[in-house]
């Protein structure tokens, strides 16, 4: 069944079709969250809410063509929702480690991560449904509710930010070469 | 900057498949038995889990590579950290887990009860499944069991469980926290499964536990909060083996029926000793206009040795009932909250043709440290036209949109589109105020109660 289909069914209360469209989309769901929570539990939480909220909620869709950044508007609300918890409740370090050869692969793109997590907030939201998500800017516009070209103007300060940000220092004090910004 | 290697970054993100295929089962169930209750849930019910997370971080998952390594197929022996349960580890270590081997067949599939614990108040059961299952495309076969009949009073008496394949076979775990005020030393547990896999029937039990030695310290301290008239009395601790069960009686006015109780613990040295099961609600008790509840809080591990004390700092959300608003009440109209510092504020209502639109300040702009894409949320979403006569049905709310008048003194202005509804008339609506969202993220703080362990 293409996705279109599974959509209109999903919409009209078939829940293994829904079920079905978040498995497809799952490591995109997964990979955004991990965007803004950093964690791997968190991001796990973000990812059932979001399959919570996307259960009860399908039904007020309307338009299927919009299903996607529907989705993501609700992955991004779940994300802040869990940031702001730990923010007021638990001082959750970053459990993230990585053992020897792991690390010398993963160094720079960790600090790309790192990067795009430090942009102010409106910047990295488009950021990370422009590149990451695939949305055009109309798309990106509408999941953030502003107009198009302050998409635009959003991406090119971000990008900017994020070139200052890579021109810093990794996590070995070494100065990093940020690659192909 | 070019897309491609930015999303070369983004797919190198590492994807643990299985668990958030689990993560999203796991919501599309939580859905599905809320959507019968036809309300919606408020933000509280992700604090748990975002607190159960955080305590599968520090204990064991302490990398992604090393949990990957604990989901791997896991031996018969080891089943307790494959489900990383850190009493049944400790216990197993110390050897005082009680095999079993009691096998219930139906349809071609056998249950086994492997072992079980029964620490303080806090039991674990192992079983292994082998037959004719289907599986899930992700190699796991998914249960569907009662304990204590699956009764309505007691906290989770009806659960999915996910067993992982074996060497020869499935396994899977469950922990449960006995969720009665007294602890026999030794008796048993009905517990029923409903469905295996696909399958439908009764695989059935009646697990034996004894109660491993432990002790009891006798507390008898309470901490109140005037202005909420809530009382928390601490009763006992139970030190087990690898457990430690805080009892404790919670006192709240009629209309605090359903306030919550959340503990924070610290050692002597101040940090943090993690609770694992938190508020479970023992039993309640209705007397004198009071609502008592019985309440257990777990922590997971034995502090014997560890620290000398513990400090307990208990946070209740109040549960706050929903306000009304008329769309003709003379404006300002102020809503406080009874219990606690909370209050928005209706600044005026402007009817028109095809539209409603209210002005309102939440909190006489005081942010209690929330951040303002929370309170902006909880503007849009919880001020909401509704008919009168179904102001007590969560739907879909009519299309409204928000606008920010101040940030800094948190005003907002809504508009609802009422173009689409024939024959409006001003008398029928309300705006239905649900502070209640705005409750259960501030708890209201009690001071700390210190008890000796030794």
């Amino acid at each position: 069944m293409n996705e279109l289909k599974l959509i209109k069914k999903a919409i009209k209360g078939n829940k293994e079709c829904l079920e079905e469209l978040l498995v497809l989309h799952r490591d995109q769901l997964y990979r955004s969250a991990y965007l803004y929570v950093r964690n791997r539990e968190d991001a796990l939480d973000v990812v059932q809410e979001t399959s919570y909220r996307a259960f009860l909620s399908i039904g007020q869709l309307k338009n299927e063509k919009f299903f996607l950044t529907w989705l993501t508007k609700i992955l991004i609300n779940c994300s802040y929702d869990v940031l702001k918890k730990r923010k007021n409740e638990l001082p959750l370090n970053n459990m993230v480690e990585f053992t020897g050869d792991r690390r010398e692969k993963r160094v720079e793109n960790i600090d790309l991560l790192e990067g795009i997590n430090r942009l102010n907030e409106k910047h990295k939201n488009a950021i990370i449904l422009f590149y990451f998500h695939d949305l055009p800017i109309s798309e990106v516009a509408k999941v953030m509710n502003i107009p198009e070209n302050t998409v635009k103007t959003y991406l090119s300060r971000g990008k900017k930010r994020l070139k200052e940000l890579l021109g810093g220092l990794n996590n070995n004090g070494e100065k990093i070469t940020a690659r192909s910004i | 900057m070019e897309r491609k290697s930015l999303r070369e970054v983004y797919e190198e993100i590492e994807v643990p498949k299985d668990e958030v295929l689990d993560a999203i089962r796991t919501g599309k169930e939580r859905a599905s038995q809320d959507i019968h209750k036809n309300k919606i849930v408020p933000i509280k019910f992700v604090w748990s889990t975002v607190a159960a997370a955080a305590i599968i971080v520090s204990s064991s998952f302490i990398s992604p590579s090393l949990s990957h390594v604990m989901a791997e197929v896991p031996l018969l022996g080891n089943v307790y950290t494959a489900f990383n349960d850190a009493v049944g580890r400790s216990l197993q270590s110390q050897d005082l887990i009680t095999e079993l081997n009691k096998t219930s067949s139906y349809k071609g599939v056998d249950v086994t009860i492997t072992n079980a614990y029964y620490d303080g108040a806090v039991v674990g059961v192992t079983f292994s499944v082998n037959g004719d299952v289907r599986t899930d495309e992700d190699g796991r076969i998914q249960g569907f069991y009662k304990i204590f009949d699956g009764k309505d009073n007691i906290s989770d008496s009806k659960e999915v469980v996910y067993m992982e394949p074996s060497d020869n076979g499935y396994i899977g775990h469950i922990q449960l926290s006995y969720p009665k005020t007294e602890l026999p030393p030794e008796t048993s547990f009905p517990l029923e499964f409903k469905r295996i896999g696909e399958k439908e029937g009764s695989w059935s039990f009646d697990v034996p536990i004894n109660q491993l030695p432990y002790e009891t310290v006798n507390v008898d301290k309470g901490t109140k909060n005037e202005d909420a008239e809530i009382n928390v009395h601490f009763d006992s601790v139970i030190e087990g083996k690898a457990s430690t069960a805080i009892n404790y009686s919670a006192t709240f006015p009629i209309e605090g029926k359903y306030d919550q109780v959340r503990l924070e613990a610290y050692d002597d040295q101040g940090r943090e000793i993690h609770i694992s099961t938190d508020g479970m609600d023992l039993g309640t008790i209705e007397e004198n206009n009071k609502v008592i509840v019985n309440g257990r809080s777990i922590i997971p591990e034995s502090l014997n040795g560890k620290t000398s004390y513990i400090e307990v700092l208990p946070k209740v959300v109040l549960s706050e009932p929903d306000y009304f608003v008329k769309l003709d009440d003379a404006t300002p109209v102020e809503i406080n909250a009874a219990r606690q510092d909370l209050a928005v504020e209706i600044e005026n209502i402007t009817v028109q043709d095809k539209s409603v639109t209210f002005d309102f300040q939440i909190n006489n702009g005081n942010k209690m440290n929330q951040d303002f894409l929370f309170l902006s949320e909880f503007a849009r979403n919880n001020f909401i036209l509704v008919k009168e006569s179904e102001k007590d049905i969560y739907k879909e709310s009519i299309k409204h949109s928000i606008e920010v008048i101040n940030k800094d003194n948190l005003r907002f202005s809504s508009t609802f589109d009422i173009s689409k509804i024939n024959d409006f008339n001003l008398k029928d609506y309300v705006i239905r105020i649900n502070i209640g969202t705005l409750s259960s993220n501030t708890p209201v703080e009690f001071e700390k109660v210190k008890i000796d362990l030794n």
